[in-house]
């Protein structure tokens, strides 16, 4: 009966302005078999530093976050007031 | 007939049915039936003298016209985008936009002093302990709650100074960043201790920034608001408890 404990990324959501949502899934395995979880959550925002991100959440960000995208995603922050 | 019949396959032409059983009579199955249905609507069923149905797998079946309650004793898994629809129940005199509950979700996040306005981080170093920071996710309506503390003074990250927009970053998903549809939503501070030149008349608030993961943090001056600044949070054990409710496009 052998007890371990991993976390993976096992959501990675895209939203329309660029924000990237990424959900870590903390999983306690018996034998290899999942007996309980928990999830944690954050969100990358267009330009965000990625430094110590999921791999697969950096080559989603490379490629999805070109200057284009981070202009737009400032300006509809600015449209709001910031608010 | 009393001997029994014991039959392999049953394949009706198509438009015709297989009726078993007479009026008034039932159908008794005293093994064990396998195998799956795979297309097609179960209707007409009667569910009288059935106290349980303990159903494992249901495959391909369009529709369960059941007059009885139903027990599943797995989870009940939608396809993403789908969930329960009230559509059938009354609906309020207001503008109803969606009657699909399509999410449920609970866990945990890491909260982090940032500009609200830029997400940027505004202190380094600093010990900050989290207490508790959980969230529920209800549709798309989320709500988090936290207990943060620093355990020792700050120092400005590059670029930042005592007079900065404070907020708190980390919201394990991002604001809607249409608050005219969605609405602008406030949070609610239970408690706060050991603020540097915190006046005794200030209230401290805030609300949640549209199109972030961050929530401002303001307070209450004569007639409107002010930013909560980077100073006051500055000092060794100031600590703050809040929570709210906000909608997320996801």
């Amino acid at each position: 009966m052998a007890l371990e404990e991993k976390s993976v990324v096992d959501k990675i959501e895209v939203l329309l302005e660029g924000q990237i949502q990424v959900r870590t899934k903390n999983q306690v395995l018996k034998d290899g078999k999942e007996i309980a979880a928990t999830f944690h959550r954050h969100v990358l925002n267009p330009g965000s530093d990625l430094t110590g991100q999921d791999p697969k959440v950096v080559t989603i960000a490379e490629a999805l976050w070109t200057p284009e995208v981070i202009a737009a995603y400032q300006a509809s922050l600015e449209s709001n007031n910031n608010l | 007939m009393s001997s029994n019949l014991r039959v392999n396959n049953i394949l009706p032409s198509v438009g015709t049915n297989v009726a078993i059983g007479t009026a008034g009579g039932s159908v008794t199955l005293t093994g064990s039936v396998s195998g799956s249905i795979t297309s097609g609507t179960i209707s007409g069923v009667s569910t009288a003298g059935i106290t349980t149905a303990y159903i494992n797998t249901l495959s391909g079946i369009s529709t369960i016209d059941a007059s009885a309650a139903v027990s599943i004793n797995q989870n009940l898994v939608f396809a993403s985008g789908k969930g329960i629809d009230f559509s059938a129940t009354a609906n309020s005199s207001g503008t109803m936009t969606s009657e699909l509950l399509s999410d449920y979700e609970r866990g945990t996040w890491t909260p982090s002093f940032v500009q609200p306005a830029t997400s940027a981080n505004m202190y380094v170093n600093n010990g900050l302990t989290i207490y508790h920071a959980d969230y529920v996710k209800i549709g798309n309506l989320v709500y988090v709650s936290c207990y943060i503390q620093n355990d020792a003074s700050f120092s400005y990250d590059t670029g930042r100074s005592g007079t900065d927009s404070l907020g708190i970053g980390g919201l394990p998903f991002t604001v809607s960043n249409t608050p005219t549809d969605s609405g602008y939503h406030p949070i609610y501070v239970g408690y706060f201790n050991n603020w540097t030149s915190w006046s005794a008349s200030y209230t401290p608030m805030g609300y949640f920034t549209a199109g972030t993961n961050n929530i401002t943090l303001v307070y209450a001056v004569l007639n409107g608001i002010t930013n909560i600044t980077a100073t006051y949070m500055y000092s060794s054990n100031s600590n703050i408890i809040l929570s709210g409710w906000y909608r997320t496009d996801s």
